[in-house]
């Protein structure tokens, strides 16, 4: 069954796949990878955050793209990519859909703290065509935390917020806080341990 | 008690043992779930969903780690039978009530919260149509001499359900202009009436009328029997139902054309073009709907669903470089029903309002989890 399903897939190449300990890291830089669909508001949220970045003395670089795998040609003057963000908006299922295909391309090691699904456009149920419960359900297939906040819809304030907390965590990753990403993840999510219901699996 | 909160997430498909970076574990998502019996999920995790992890996962450790849930999740299965009526031929059943009279009008959808002491006797039925008229002739006194009589009486339904039906006609005018009919009932749905208590639980509200009618009966409602009634919308999963239902149960042949419509809001920023509407003959949607599904009797699955939306968007990307993805589905036409967004449900065909009824009636549960609430505080306290 898993040999019929990974041959109706297209093939990730390996040299395809992101990985973070490819290249060395930069002092006092670091470099964020927006991934999301047209439409969800990348630029914006990489403006406000190098703006909130100018003044704290880590030169920040934000790199967005619409999908991945990146392109190869500027694979040798690409720095390394240290955090990244990828972008759902609830009212686009295409952003879901390429945040899907993308994640795939993203090797294992950058879901150990130091990726993070961006969920906006939550409020306002009505205009819905994702389900929350979608994007928590594929969050919790790939152990990765998600914030909900606002890029284009509300005030400026909620997007300087949602970027001072991409930026909280970026800070982590790029090595400035002398704390392991890994560490912070798991002190983000709510998870609680339940005994074993034997009743809900089947063989 | 944390186990009063979380429902145990069936639905995960993570090995425990840690993240893997093949290409086919995202894809799964999509495709592993396939329930035996279909059940909704309750807020307690008693459903009867069952899921098939490897072994491997049982075997390592104990317990799992897991996310809160919200308590109610939105079902992956859906029934598109038709209530027990259709299915059963013996001679004891009563015969099915007529729900004509919501063929072929133009129905508003309401949800409603169970009703606190509703008698069902006759004498109970002849104090509400009183009580109803006498609050429509307290409203009408300000707009004139608009004299209404009112019958409110009760729908025998199989199975024992009774449904609550209300005519207001209008005395000076004959026919169905300018006066209102309204039905609430529960189609089988999952809380069953009688068992509540004093309370009625009848969530689908279903009227046609006049707008001001409809107000007045509404808060005639609500006045008396101490619950809310809301306007129902519709979202576009709700929809997809909805069309799934339509194209699965089948032909009416009395409409002249057999399309499935299917109309697309366009985001805003694209200026000029606000909605895009999609016709598609019945027989090639029909097709490529059994093309998925692999039970078309009985059960539809949401990832058939899914898969019938995808393929219906690549089609649309392929020809036209319309992402259809980016839209919000806003109305659906099939020759047997017609939804929209805004809560407007036209029946086309009698033999399969009970279906649509009972579709109609699991959203109405859907967006009233007070239902829920009641159903267990009374299973607590038994």
């Amino acid at each position: 069954m898993a040999a019929e399903e990974e041959s109706e897939m297209s093939e990730v190449l390996p040299r395809e796949i992101l990985k973070p300990f490819n290249k060395m890291p930069v002092r006092n830089a670091a470099t964020v990878l927006l991934v999301g669909s047209y439409g969800t508001g990348k630029k914006q949220l990489a403006k406000s955050m190098v703006d909130v970045c100018t003044d704290t003395g880590l030169k920040l670089q934000v790199r967005t793209t619409t999908s991945l795998p990146l392109p190869e040609e500027n694979t040798d003057t690409r720095p390394r990519i240290d955090y990244i963000a990828f972008i759902i908006d609830l009212t686009n299922r295409l952003s879901f859909s390429t945040v899907q295909s993308a994640v795939q391309c993203v090797d294992v090691e950058y879901f150990l703290g130091r990726a993070c699904f961006v969920v906006t456009n939550v409020k306002g149920t009505s205009d819905h065509c994702v389900e929350m419960e979608e994007v928590s359900r594929l969050a919790d297939m790939y152990n990765t935390m998600y914030i909900c906040g606002g890029i284009k819809e509300g005030d400026p304030d909620e997007r300087t917020t949602l970027a001072n907390r991409l930026l909280q965590l970026v800070e982590v990753s790029a090595g400035r806080k002398n704390v392991s990403p890994l560490l912070v993840d798991l002190t983000c999510r709510q998870l609680s341990f339940q005994e074993e219901q034997t009743e809900f699996y089947t063989v | 008690m944390p186990e009063d909160f979380d429902t145990p997430d069936h639905d995960v498909s993570t090995p425990v043992t840690g993240v893997s970076s093949s290409p086919g574990s995202e894809r799964n998502t999509l495709r592993n779930t396939r329930h035996g019996a279909g059940a909704k999920d309750t807020p307690h995790g008693e459903g009867g969903a069952s899921l098939s992890v490897s072994k491997l996962n049982r075997t390592v450790q104990r317990g799992y780690l897991q996310r809160k849930y919200t308590p109610y999740r939105t079902p992956r299965t859906r029934s598109m039978v038709s209530p027990a009526a259709d299915r059963t031929n013996t001679a004891e059943v009563a015969a099915p009530p007529d729900w004509s009279s919501l063929v072929r009008c133009s129905l508003s959808v309401y949800h409603v919260t169970p009703l606190y002491r509703c008698c069902w006797d006759r004498a109970g039925l002849k104090q509400l149509s009183g009580a109803l008229s006498l609050h429509l002739a307290q409203l009408a006194t300000a707009a004139g001499d608009n004299m209404y009589r009112v019958s409110i009486t009760a729908k025998e339904n199989t199975d024992d359900r009774l449904a609550l039906e209300i005519t207001v006609k209008r005395t000076d005018m004959t026919g169905r202009a300018g006066s209102l009919y309204a039905v609430l009932c529960n189609m089988e749905g999952e809380v069953t009436q009688l068992e509540q208590g004093a309370f009625t639980v009848l969530p689908l509200l279903l009227m046609t009328g006049p707008g001001t009618l409809q107000n007045a009966v509404g808060s005639w409602l609500e006045q008396r029997f101490d619950c809310r009634v809301c306007p129902m919308t519709f979202q576009p999963s709700d929809l997809l139902w909805a069309m799934a239902l339509g194209l699965i149960r089948g032909t009416n042949d009395k409409v002249k054309k057999q399309t499935l419509d299917l109309h697309y809001n366009v985001p805003l920023k694209e200026a000029g073009l606000s909605k895009i509407s999609l016709q598609i003959p019945v027989k090639h949607a029909k097709a490529l709907l059994s093309s998925v599904t692999e039970d078309t009797e009985n059960d539809l699955q949401l990832d058939e669903l899914h898969l019938f939306r995808q393929a219906l968007e690549a089609h649309m990307f392929h020809y036209f470089r319309i992402h259809l993805d980016t839209m919000k589905l806003c109305l659906v036409a099939t020759p047997v029903l017609f939804v929209d967004k805004n809560g407007r449900l036209k029946i086309l065909s009698v033999n399969h309002a009970p279906a649509v009824l009972r579709m109609m009636t699991s959203f109405a549960f859907e967006r009233s989890p007070l239902t829920m609430c009641l159903k267990a505080a009374n299973e607590s306290r038994m």
